[in-house]
């Protein structure tokens, strides 16, 4: 079951960039990029809370799972 | 302090591999030469040394020597490149783990190889030849072995760790 990441509908409900969220969560705009992407294999806490808290969400928000064989990223079909 | 760590490493490649050439060379010439070094050695023990033995013995040492540059090869050519990776910057990746593991096994060789050079010397002794200070087995040689294989796990599991690590967000 893969995880998915809509982190990129997250920002366009709250009108953010990438880059923006970025210099708001203090964490670099190449990891946030590998979490967008799906590429991450991990994310800790501290990040997630980091970026909950900013974009005013739940984890559920960014994160979910679905059926199926690997990983893919939401809002790039 | 790398670079001059890898060029004495390179250094010694080379000179394993000259010597291997010259126990090659000793070992052919102990066939044409044969009587030569069987007079020598009456010479100096006596009609009664038992010089078929010794020339045997000398040609298994020489026969073992030979044998001892392919594990030193492998285990001087993965400390080189291991030391190419730190120059590099990056030594924690999975091919050192592999050549620390080829190490491990290359020790190994090297210490098989010198229990059985112990085995030719005591052989050697009781003909009355001198051996000089004789030979006793390398326990720190055999411990070495345990350390590098232990060693190239530890090596795996970091590397494993670090990778899962670099795509943690």
């Amino acid at each position: 079951m893969p995880v998915v990441v809509t982190l990129d509908a997250a920002l366009a409900r709250r009108g953010m960039t990438l880059t923006e969220l970025s210099a708001e969560v203090d964490i670099t705009l190449a990891n946030l990029s590998i979490l967008k992407t799906g590429k991450a294999k991990a994310i800790r806490f501290s990040t997630l809370e980091a970026i909950c808290q900013v974009l005013g969400c739940q984890p559920g928000d960014i994160l979910g799972v679905t059926e199926g064989e690997g990983s893919h990223v939401q809002g790039l079909d | 302090m790398l670079r001059i760590a890898r060029g004495l490493f390179g250094a010694l490649r080379l000179l394993n591999i000259l010597f291997g050439a010259i126990f090659s060379m000793l070992l052919v010439l102990s066939v044409p030469f044969a009587d030569t070094l069987a007079a020598h050695l009456r010479a100096k023990y006596g009609p009664a040394m038992d010089v078929e033995t010794v020339i045997a013995a000398v040609r298994c040492m020489l026969a073992l020597g030979i044998l001892a540059v392919v594990p030193m090869q492998v285990l001087l050519t993965a400390v080189i490149r291991m030391l190419r990776t730190v120059e590099a910057g990056d030594p924690f990746v999975a091919a050192n783990a592999h050549r620390l593991q080829a190490i491990g096994w290359a020790l190994l060789g090297v210490q098989l190889l010198d229990g059985a050079f112990g085995v030719v010397v005591h052989r050697l002794a009781r003909t009355g030849a001198n051996m000089g200070s004789g030979w006793s087995p390398a326990l720190a040689g055999w411990m070495a072995v345990v350390l590098v294989f232990v060693l190239a796990r530890v090596f795996a599991q970091g590397t494993a760790m670090r990778d899962e690590l670099e795509m943690t967000v």
